[in-house]
Parts: structure tokens; C-alpha cells; sequence
């Protein structure tokens, strides 16, 4: 191919190829990145848009789940369900303005809530929060679903989307949920009117999807798909547009509806090819799309393409036209120089090629024509040399052939020459070849000094060997004489000499012998001299090879010296040495054997080493022994029964070597045997012991620990320490005190440890031990120092005392137990022995007679409880003792100021004896008070019954008798009797007044009163009534008394009691004086009189009901006072002896308190 | 001449009652038991004064005093019991516009009921 097509086909390989590639995969990135990037795009609106719609719907139901529960619509619900037919009477009037509080709020802030809507149970709507849909109250939801009421009924329930029928908004939905009551009875359902209007919104927000692109929203129908929202390429679609399921259309809906999620290149419902995403909603059951026209999303792919397109164009061109030229350039310049080459080829050495071109093909045009120039003028000179070389060539050939005829001549004679010289040369050479060699050999002889003498003895030749052995160098000794090499004496006995004549005489002398080096050490040398002779027998000299035995004489004496040494030791050892060939038999044999076996040597060497084997053993023994023949090895100690000449068992212990022979063969044994008997003995009876003693340690009921005292690390234990402790063998070696005690009672152990290593202490009690597992038991340890192999040791032996600890301790518990109950009983228990003397009380009792319970142990029960000198006659302790059986007594006791309840229940000793009694003895006092309250209560009721029952007969009584008096006509007697019926029912009045007023005090008012003016002016009305009798008043008020919160009516009456009792102690004269004052928190008042005065039954009887020393008294007036100080928490005494008057003090509260003092 | 409802159940006390008011110049109307009084009360009979027994069985004094008030009769009474009563009802006696002083205790002195009546009739 021409050159020109060539350069064209490279420069567009060069130039498309490039160009076409860079284009192609820029193509393709570019598409791959847009469709990945539109990919995530639209599969990350689809996931927004569905975030979005399950909040909003779970948010719909998170409201209406609050909504069913406001306590409004709970109270409210049954109120329109039952008046929503008469929406103008007032409860549903009143219900209404509540819900409408509640639920108008709603309706106007959120966008999305149409109506809010109350419908009863039987599904008739009962209240619409959003007035214009007031209409619909009393008929049915207006849902065209038709399911938003009866699932409503059954929970929280979303309905379909469905075409509105009210104006306002297109699309809606319903939320309902159940209402119940506050007993949980179903009362009706709420429900939500949902505008979809601003979902939609949201849905068909195509933001970033493009012009083509958009979400909608699918819902599975049978084997249709419908749509639920308007379509951007399809406003009318909401609830209208369907594709068949399955069909080749709206495949990303397909997939939504089949509840997958993905996203891919697919073909939309419209049959165009679309990138989409599809989700599925499982909350609502829809499917969700995103999309966008494939179209559109590769738009940006397409325009790049084109691009590339042109440049591909635009460069092909431009390469073509610039390859196209440089071609043309190449190729013109050479089809010019080949015509021209081909001209002068042709002998036109003439042509010119030349060109004007300054490019290098015009170079080479230019060199080619001088080139052809300078080739023209070398061809003629050329031409004129070759004519003379002719000429002078047959000059020279005929000169040649005349020399070589001369030179065959020369050579003949010539040869005759050399043959004569040979032939004498050969002769000569052979000679001196053989000297050479010897001489040669015995230079190099390096183990061997070899050197001649002459026959006077001087050193005529010597070699390397020479100068090795003895030490001088060839120039020294060369010429000296030999016996130089002798030592002195040797020289003095004319040795040197000696020897040269015997070799003289007898050709040759073998001589071993110390010899002398040049340094003057001696070595062990053989020395051969022989005499050198000429062809006639005469001597020429000597010659002396001498050889340096000093190493093996050295050898020689060791081995001299070992044989001797290995005779004695054999015939002085206590071992039986011994030799046998392969097959065992012996060889040799020590003297000793007769002490081992009691053979003597020569009895034994012909023997199999086997023959004196206990027979039991012997075949097992021998074979055992052959094997380890058989390895041609060392063996040792093999030990093994043999039977003595004497019939004993000796056991021996057998350790031997091989015998091998230089071939490598083996060619016997040599060993030695040694009686182990004793030692085997004394290994048995040790092995024995140490077994009985590890039984002994090992089956010890107590846990038994070897620790190194300097270390406290354990060395071993017995298998019921491990097992108490729970660790194996090798694992308490590696522990110590601090890993088998807890830190809580360590220090105490370790200084236990301490004391046992000295000797100072035996027993560390209670040790607290802990186990492997962490659990702790309590152990007395019980330890002794003792040596081991130079070692310091203790011995711990441990006893598991857990049981008795814990028992221990529950005994104490429970004896702690026992104390505080005891202690804790609130009656006063005392145990009490046959002498009356207490044993033992409980802190109660102490506590109540302020004793400490020390003090009370050993003292008589009478005596503390009766404050006498000897036992009470209805003693329940003594009646205990005497019938063997619990005794029970209420009493008042004085000594103590209570009333008190005994209780005496008998302790038997073992035999059946009373030993002693439990006395409890229990304050009643408070009972008893109690008691006597609810008597006098019970007093009063019947005193108020009977006083009725009496006092209309006594008024018939009375009245008639004063009726009769009125009469004048009748006689003085009976107007007398009449009197005194008339007076004795005034006294009767009387007592049943008193009665009342004792059992029943009446409850007064209470008022702040100055005691002083209430005193003052009794004192006045009594004064009045004194006037006729020497009675005189003292008063001794005190001044600016408090003011006490009292009953004034109720204390004048007992001031009034008081001095009338006063006056009535002084038939004739006499003064009272009436004194108050100020005693702590109370006002003391004091009426003194100086009557006739009390003894002391009356004093101790003056409360008593109905007691009286007067004649017309009723016996109540003190006990209704007392009653009355009583009721006002004071206090009411008297002091009084006979002839010497009364005081009687009342004291009553400040503060309406109890004396604190008391 | 004044005119004295007298109240009790027992008949032998309104008897004394009668006897000895009808001799002190008061014309005297009887009544055996509250439902008796509650008649006359309803009757158009005018009364200057009551005597009223408090413990009656049925319809006591109280109930008397109380129809009499809403009869508007407002004449003035004088209570009779046998019993400790008086202070039972006297927070109630109170709230009527009556005191203690307005209780007679049975036995009563005739001359003290004598007394009470013309001090309440304004005429003693």
C-alpha cells in the first residue's frame, strides 16, 4: 500500500477513535448519574408524601381518641341524644352551649375539620358543632361510604374518600370513634367531617418533579385500581379514573396496591414511560405514587449527545484535511528521488534530483546528487590502477617457484641432524626425571623427618618433615652432626655413634628413644638409619627417617594407667561389673558379684545374665532385656528380681553400655548391677506409711490445711478441707489466708495465724471461711507449727462449726426475742417462787414502780405490791401454790393507786412441783373508769324514765292535797296531814331532781366569769337569807382573779350547796368565811366554817349518793356538786375534824385545763 | 273573764289544773292530750293563756306549741313536765321565743303556778 492511503488511516485512527470513546462514556456517566439522581429524587417525594399523610391521619386519630373521651361529650352525649328532637327546650339548649364550647373551637381552627358531629346510638345525628350542617341534626350521617357510623360503633375508624354532597369542598372523609359512658355503656359515636381538599393540595404538589411529573393516591377496588385524588394530566380523576388490575397500564400503582414499596422504569397509566416510585400506605390501605416522564428526566442526556455528536463531525473533518496534506508533503518528495534513482540506475550517472526544498527529504535529494558525482570520478580511477596491478602480479609468480626449490634442499639435510641429538637426549632425560622424583617425594614428606648423613654423621639433605618434627631449618643443620638430636646422656654413652656402626655394619638400625627438638624439648621418636651404598659396596653415607611418637606414647601410658585404675575399681566396688557377649552370656565378672549374687566369678562367666532371674519373671525380664539389646543402646537402671546362690530374692539394678567393635558391630556389654534390695525395702515400707498417713489425712472428719507461715500461701490440704472449701488439689496451692477469708474477718485471722505460728495460741474461733463459690461458712481453727524438709509450716485443722454457730445464734435471737417481748408487754409480769420473792419482771413492771428491774429481783411481791409484811389472805400467787391452778383477782390495790387485775399461772419443775408462778398483773384503773361512766349513764336514762313515771302521780298527789287545803271548812289535823303530803312530795321532787341532775349533770353554757362577782353576789342572797340566824359572812376576795371560762348557774349552785351546808354545821353562831385565790393554774376557793365539823367516815362518805346527816336531806347535794367541779375539770375536797370545823376548797381551771401536777 | 287552755294526758292533773284556776276566776278549757288541745286549737276559740304538759304521748306539748304558732294563736304558755325535758328541748324552746322561766317542774306548788299565770297574764 502506498504510503499516502497509510498516513490517512493512521491520522483518523488517531484522531476519531479518541474522540468517539470520550464521547460514549461521557454519554453514558452522564445518563447513569442523571437517572440514579432522578431516581432518589422522586422516591424521596413519594417517602415525604407519605411521612406526610400517615401524620396527618394519625393525627386525625390520635384527636378523635381524645375527643371520645372528653368528659363534655361523656355528660352531653345522652343529654342531645335525648332532646335533639326538641332542640329548643333548655337541657338540650344547656348541653349544647356546653359542647359548643368545647367542640366550635375545633372546627374553627383546623382547616381540614368541616364539621365535628355527635350521633347517637342508633346512628341519627344528634349535634353538629359547624351550624350550617345544623340541618342535618335527626337524620343519618350524610356519608356515602355508608360505614363511618357502624364501624365507628367499634372503634376508631377512617372512612373512604367519597364525592361531597354538602357545597363547600369536594372530597371528604369521615373519622369516627365510639363514645361510652362513665360506665362504659356505648352512648353514641363522634365523628370528624375531613376536607381531603388540603391533602390534595399537598399531593398534587408537584414541586420538584418537573414539568411532567406528580404524586396521586391509589386504592385497590375488586380488579380495579382508583384513583383517589385529581391527576395532573387528568383533572376529573378523583374517584372516577380506574385501570384494570393486572392490565399494562399504571404499573407503579399495580405495585403500590400490591403493597410493595420500590421504584424503577415503568410505564404510568396514560402507556408513557415514566421513572416512579410507588408506597404503600398499610394505615389507609392506599398506595402511593411519584413520577416522572422518562422523557423529560433523560432531556439533558439527549442535548449532551447531540453535542458530542457535532464535535465528533467537526474534528473528523479538520483531521481529514490536515492528513490529507501532510501526506500529499511526505509522499511527493520521494516518488521525485525514486524516478531520479531509477534514471541513474539506468547509467545516467548525470541526472540531477536535486530539489530546492529546505525540508530534510531536499537534503537527501541533494546528498544523492553529489553522491553521484563523486561515484563517476572514483569509476575512472579505478580503472587506471587495476591495468599496473595486472603487470607487476606475473613478476612476482615467477620469482616464487625458483625460492621453493631451494628450500626442499635445506630441509633434507636437516633432518638427518636432529634424529643423531634425539637419541643422546633421551638417555640423559630418563636419568634425571627418576632423582628428581625421589627427591621431590622425600621433601614433601611433612610426618616423617628424613634427611641424609655422610658416613662421619653430618647432616647432608633435610626435609620439610625434618624441620617440622625437630625444629631447625635447612641452612641451620645442613653440614652439623646428628647427634645434636640425642639427649645428653645418650650422647655421653656414644648412642649416636653406636647406631651409625650397626648401620654400618648390618645395612639398617631401628632405634625408639627420646630425642631433643632445637628448643630442647624431648619427644618420643623411631628412628630407622639406613646405609646408603655405592655400586661397588662402598659407603656413601646414611640415610635416617625418624618419626614423632610422643601422642600415641601418651596414649600408651593413659591407657596403661585406666586398665589398672578400671581393675581396682571393679575388684573394690560395691557394684557388680560385669561383660557379656550378644547372646548375654557373661564374660567377665567383678569380684563383687559374690557379695550380690554369692557366685563367684568363675561361676558366673558362662552364664546367661537371665539365668539368674526370679523364675516368676524371668521369660518377661529377658524378653524385655533382648529388646533393648536389640537397640544396640545404652541402658540404665533396669531393675530386676534375681534368686541368690542361697536361694534369696536380691534385687538389682542393671545399667550397662554396648560393646561395639571398630566394623560398628556389636559384639556385647559391659555393665554394672547394683543391690537395690534395702532401698526397694525401704521404699515399700516408706510408700506404706506415707499411704497409711495420706489415708489417715485424707478420711479426717476435719479439714486439714499445710501453710507456709512466711508466705501464709497454702502447700496442700485433705479432701475435706478441699471439700469444704470446694477447690481441687492444685487450686489451693495457689491461695493464701486472704483468698479463703473474708476482708471483714481477716485481720483477726491473720493475727490467730500469727499467735499459732509462734505457739502462742491453739484455736482461732468463729474463723469466717469462705468457699470457692463466694458463700462463707464459720470454722474453729485448731493450728500447730511444725518442720518440713527445714520449712516452717502450720497445720490448720478446721472444723465446720456453721450448725453450732447458727444454732448459737438462734438461741440468742430467740432468747433476745423472748426478752423483748417480755419487755414489751405492757401488763406488769413477774415471775414469782414459792418464798414470794420475785425472780424476774418485764420493764413494764419496773417502769411502774419506778424501779429498776435489779432492784425489784429478790424483793416479796407483797411488799412492793401491797407495801405489807406479809402475803394477803386472797393472795392469787398463794392460791396458785396451794391448788396447783391459774388464779384470777380484780382489785383496788392503794398502795399503788390502781385497780389492778391478776393473773397467776403455775410453773412445774420436772417432777410436777410448783416452782414458781407467772404474775401478771394488769391496770385497770382506766376500765374501771369506763366502767363506772357508762353506769352512771345508764343511771341517768333510768333516773329520767322513772322521775316521769313518778312525778305525774306525786303532782296528783300534791295537787289534790293543796286543792283539799283550800278548803277552810276542814279540821287542823287533817289540814296538817294534807301539809305534810303536801311537803313530803316537794322532798320526793327533790330527790328525783337530784337524781337527775347526779347521774345526768345538765350541760350548761360556759361563759368568762369573775368568780369574785359570782361569789359576791350568792354571798348577798344568802345573807338575806341568814338575816334571822348569828351566821355572819367573811369574804377575802382576792382582787384581778382571771376570768374563768364556767357554767356560772351550775357553780353558784354548788357555792350555794356549800354554804348552806356551812350554816347548817353551825346550829347556833358562827362565822363563814369565804376566801379565793390564785393555786398555779387554778382559782382556789375556799368556804370555811367553824361548825361542828366531820369524822372521818363522814368525810370519807360525804360524795356517796343518798348518804346524809341531815334529816331532810336527800344525800345527793355533795355528789351533784362533785359532779359539777367535776365536769369543769376541777376539783372538789374538804378538811374537816370534828368540833373544829370544815373547809371546803374548790379549785377550778384557769384555762379550762387539768391540773398539770397532778 | 281570761280563758286558760290547760293541756296534760293525764286527766286527773288537767282536773287539778281546772279546779284551782276555775276558783282563782279564770274561765278554764280542758284538754286531754295534745290531739284534744290541737282541736281546740283549730276551733275558733280565743285563749289568753296555755298550760302545757311537754311530755305527751303523740302529739306532746312541743307540737302544741308549734300548731299553735302556726295558727297564729299567740297567747302566752306555761310549760308543765315531770321530767328533765325542759332542758332537752331548750334550745328549741328558745328558738319559739321561751326561757326557762317559762318551765314549771311537777310537783308544782299550786300558788307558784298562780303566780306564773298572772305574771303572764300581765296581771299580777
Amino acid at each position: 500500500m502506498h504510503i499516502k492511503p497509510k498516513l490517512l488511516i493512521a491520522f483518523f485512527s488517531i484522531a476519531i477513535i479518541p474522540v468517539l470513546f470520550v464521547g460514549r462514556l461521557s454519554f453514558v456517566n452522564f445518563r447513569d448519574a442523571l437517572l440514579e439522581l432522578a431516581e432518589e429524587h422522586v422516591e424521596a417525594v413519594a417517602s415525604l408524601k407519605v411521612d406526610k399523610i400517615e401524620i396527618f391521619f394519625n393525627g386525625l386519630k390520635r384527636d378523635i381518641a381524645i375527643a371520645q373521651d372528653y368528659y363534655n361529650i361523656k355528660t352531653s352525649l345522652p343529654v342531645v341524644t335525648a332532646f335533639y328532637d326538641n332542640r329548643s327546650s333548655p337541657e338540650y339548649i344547656k348541653a349544647k352551649k356546653i359542647l359548643d364550647g368545647q367542640l366550635k373551637a375545633w372546627v374553627n381552627i383546623r382547616e381540614e375539620l368541616v364539621d365535628f358531629v355527635l350521633i347517637n346510638p342508633e346512628g341519627k345525628v344528634v349535634y353538629t358543632a359547624n351550624e350550617a350542617y345544623a340541618g342535618h341534626i335527626g337524620g343519618l350521617l350524610p356519608d356515602p361510604t355508608g360505614k363511618a357510623f357502624p364501624e365507628g360503633k367499634k372503634g376508631i375508624y377512617i372512612s373512604r374518600i367519597f364525592k361531597s354532597q354538602a357545597s363547600g369542598y369536594d372530597f371528604g372523609i369521615f373519622v369516627t370513634a365510639p363514645v361510652y359512658d362513665f360506665d362504659n355503656k356505648f352512648i353514641g359515636v363522634v365523628a370528624f367531617e375531613i376536607n381531603m381538599a388540603p391533602i390534595y393540595k399537598f399531593i398534587q404538589d408537584t414541586t420538584g418533579l418537573g414539568n411532567t411529573g406528580e404524586t396521586f393516591l391509589v386504592r385497590k377496588e375488586d380488579n380495579h385500581i382508583l384513583y383517589l385524588n385529581p391527576l395532573r394530566h387528568d383533572p376529573d380523576a378523583a374517584l372516577k379514573k380506574t385501570i384494570v388490575f393486572g392490565g399494562q397500564r399504571g404499573l407503579p400503582a399495580q405495585e403500590a396496591v400490591l403493597k410493595k414499596s420500590g421504584f424503577g422504569t415503568t410505564v404510568d397509566y396514560r402507556d408513557k414511560k415514566v421513572l416512579a416510585a410507588w408506597r404503600y400506605i398499610p394505615s389507609l390501605d392506599w398506595g402511593l405514587v411519584a413520577k416522572m416522564d422518562f422523557a423529560e428526566v433523560l432531556a439533558p442526556v439527549f442535548d449532551l449527545g447531540f453535542s458530542v455528536l457535532i464535535i465528533c463531525l467537526l474534528i473528523f473533518v479538520i483531521a481529514g484535511i490536515i492528513s490529507f496534506s501532510l501526506a500529499d508533503s511526505i509522499a511527493k518528495p520521494i516518488q521525485l528521488l525514486h524516478k531520479g534513482t531509477e534514471i541513474i540506475g539506468n547509467g545516467n550517472l548525470d541526472y540531477k534530483v536535486g530539489t530546492d526544498v529546505k525540508d530534510e527529504i531536499g537534503q537527501l535529494s541533494r546528498a544523492f546528487d553529489q553522491m553521484t558525482g563523486k561515484l563517476k570520478a572514483q569509476a575512472e580511477e579505478a580503472k587506471a590502477a587495476n591495468q599496473q596491478l595486472k603487470a607487476s602480479n606475473q613478476q612476482l609468480r615467477a620469482t616464487e617457484q625458483q625460492l621453493k626449490a631451494s628450500e626442499r634442499q635445506l630441509r633434507a639435510s636437516n633432518e638427518q641432524l636432529r634424529a643423531s641429538e634425539q637419541q643422546l637426549r633421551a638417555g640423559n632425560q630418563q636419568l634425571r626425571k627418576s632423582e628428581e622424583q625421589v627427591r621431590l617425594l622425600v621433601e614433601s614428606v611433612k610426618d616423617y623427618a628424613i634427611f641424609m648423613l655422610d658416613p662421619q654423621g653430618n647432616v647432608m639433605s633435610w626435609n620439610s618433615g625434618a624441620e617440622k618434627i625437630i625444629g631447625y631449618r635447612p641452612e641451620e643443620i645442613i653440614g652439623k652432626h646428628f647427634s645434636c638430636f640425642y639427649s645428653k646422656e645418650d650422647v655421653q654413652s656414644g648412642k649416636p655413634e653406636h647406631e651409625l656402626e650397626e648401620a654400618a655394619a648390618q645395612g639398617r638400625c631401628e632405634d625408639e628413644g627420646w630425642r631433643v627438638r632445637k628448643d630442647g624439648n624431648r619427644f618420643w621418636a623411631n628412628a630407622i638409619i639406613s646405609a646408603v651404598y655405592n655400586s661397588e659396596g662402598e659407603i656413601l653415607g646414611f640415610s635416617k627417617v625418624t618419626r614423632d611418637l610422643t601422642e600415641r606414647k601418651k596414649i600408651e601410658v593413659a591407657l596403661y594407667k585406666s586398665e589398672e585404675r578400671f581393675s581396682q575399681v571393679a575388684a573394690t566396688s560395691g557394684d557388680w561389673i560385669w561383660e557379656t557377649d550378644i547372646q548375654g552370656r557373661y564374660t567377665y565378672s567383678s569380684l563383687v558379684v559374690e557379695k550380690i549374687l554369692g557366685y563367684k566369678p568363675e561361676e558366673v562367666v558362662g552364664k546367661y545374665f537371665y539365668d539368674f532371674f526370679h523364675p516368676d519373671e524371668r521369660e518377661e525380664l529377658k524378653k524385655g532385656a533382648f529388646e533393648v539389646f536389640a537397640k544396640k543402646e545404652a541402658f540404665k537402671d533396669f531393675t530386676n528380681r534375681n534368686i541368690k546362690k542361697d536361694g534369696q530374692v536380691v534385687i538389682l539394678e542393671t545399667s550397662g553400655v554396648p560393646l561395639i567393635d571398630a566394623d560398628g558391630k556389636l559384639i556385647g556389654f559391659i555393665g554394672v548391677d547394683r543391690d537395690i534390695t534395702k532401698r526397694k525395702e525401704a521404699e515399700e515400707a516408706l510408700r506404706e506409711s506415707e499411704e497409711k498417713f495420706r489415708l489417715i489425712f485424707d478420711n479426717a472428719a476435719d479439714g486439714m490445711l499445710l501453710a507456709n507461715i512466711e508466705t501464709k500461701k497454702f502447700e496442700f490440704g485433705n479432701k475435706m478441707i478441699l471439700e469444704m472449701l470446694g477447690y481441687n488439689s492444685e487450686e489451693i496451692k495457689n491461695l493464701s489466708l486472704s483468698n479463703i477469708h473474708p476482708p471483714e474477718d481477716l485481720l483477726r485471722i491473720v493475727e490467730g495465724f500469727e499467735g499459732q505460728a509462734k505457739g502462742e495460741i491453739k484455736l482461732v474461733a468463729d474463723a469466717l471461711t469462705k468457699r470457692k463459690n463466694g458463700t462463707v461458712f464459720y470454722a474453729d481453727i485448731t493450728a500447730y507449727p511444725i518442720v518440713l524438709s527445714g520449712r516452717k509450716y502450720l497445720m490448720g485443722i478446721f472444723r465446720d462449726i456453721t450448725e453450732r454457730k447458727e444454732t448459737k445464734d438462734a438461741l440468742l435471737h430467740a432468747a433476745e426475742e423472748w426478752r423483748t417481748t417480755f419487755d414489751s408487754i405492757s401488763d406488769m409480769v413477774s415471775i414469782i417462787d414459792r418464798d414470794y420473792k420475785i425472780i424476774r419482771v418485764n420493764k413494764s413492771f419496773a417502769d411502774r414502780l419506778k424501779m429498776r428491774p435489779q432492784e425489784v429481783i429478790g424483793k416479796t411481791c407483797y411488799e412492793l405490791f401491797h407495801g405489807t409484811k406479809e402475803p394477803s389472805a386472797a393472795c392469787p400467787h398463794k392460791c396458785t401454790l396451794e391448788t396447783k391452778m391459774p388464779q384470777r383477782s380484780e382489785f383496788f390495790e392503794p398502795h399503788l393507786d390502781m385497780y389492778l387485775e391478776v393473773t397467776t399461772s403455775p410453773i412445774f419443775n420436772e417432777k410436777g412441783d410448783i416452782i414458781a408462778s407467772v404474775h401478771i398483773a394488769r391496770d385497770i384503773s382506766h376500765r374501771k373508769k369506763l366502767e363506772k361512766s357508762q353506769r352512771l349513764a345508764e343511771l341517768g336514762k333510768l333516773v329520767a324514765d322513772m322521775a316521769h313515771e313518778v312525778n305525774n302521780p306525786l303532782m296528783i298527789i300534791s295537787g289534790n292535797a293543796q286543792l283539799s287545803l283550800l278548803d277552810e271548812t276542814l279540821n287542823e289535823e287533817v289540814k296538817n296531814n294534807l301539809k305534810i303530803i303536801h311537803e313530803e312530795t316537794n322532798r320526793a321532787k327533790d330527790i328525783i331532781q337530784g337524781l337527775l341532775k347526779f347521774s345526768r349533770p345538765t350541760k350548761g353554757e360556759r361563759k368568762e366569769t369573775d368568780i369574785n362577782q359570782s361569789i359576791a353576789s350568792i354571798a348577798k342572797l344568802i345573807e338575806h337569807q341568814f338575816s334571822l340566824t348569828d351566821v355572819t359572812i367573811k369574804k377575802d376576795l382576792k382582787p384581778g382573779l382571771p376570768a374563768i371560762l364556767i357554767d356560772e348557774k351550775q357553780i353558784q349552785e354548788v357555792l350555794m350547796n356549800l354554804l348552806n351546808n356551812a350554816k347548817e354545821a353551825m346550829p347556833g353562831e358562827g362565822t363563814i368565811d369565804i376566801s379565793t385565790s390564785l393555786e398555779q393554774d387554778f382559782l382556789r376557793i375556799d368556804i370555811k366554817d367553824s361548825g361542828v365539823g366531820m369524822d372521818e367516815e363522814t368525810l370519807s362518805r360525804v360524795f356517796e349518793p343518798f348518804y346524809t346527816t341531815k334529816e331532810k336531806g336527800t344525800g345527793l347535794g355533795l355528789a351533784v356538786c362533785l359532779g359539777i367541779v367535776k365536769a369543769h375539770n376541777g376539783e372538789l375536797k374538804f378538811e374537816s375534824h370534828p368540833g373544829k370545823g370544815t373547809i371546803a376548797t374548790v379549785l377550778l381551771p384557769i384555762r379550762g385545763g387539768v391540773r398539770s401536777n397532778v | 273573764m281570761f280563758k286558760i287552755l290547760v293541756v296534760d294526758d293525764e286527766e286527773r292533773i288537767a282536773d287539778i289544773m281546772e279546779r284551782y284556776l276555775s276558783r282563782s276566776g279564770f274561765e278554764v278549757i280542758k284538754a286531754i292530750g295534745g290531739e284534744e288541745a290541737v282541736k281546740i286549737l283549730n276551733s275558733d276559740a280565743k285563749l289568753d293563756l296555755m298550760l302545757l304538759d311537754m311530755k305527751m304521748p303523740k302529739v306532746d306539748g312541743m307540737a302544741v306549741m308549734q300548731k299553735a304558732k302556726e295558727l297564729g294563736k299567740n297567747s302566752p304558755i306555761i310549760f308543765l313536765t315531770g321530767s328533765i325535758d325542759a332542758e332537752r328541748y331548750l334550745d328549741e324552746l328558745k328558738n319559739s321565743g321561751f326561757s326557762r322561766e317559762d318551765v314549771l317542774y311537777k310537783p308544782v306548788d299550786l300558788p307558784v303556778l298562780l303566780k306564773k299565770v298572772k305574771e303572764k297574764l300581765g296581771i299580777a
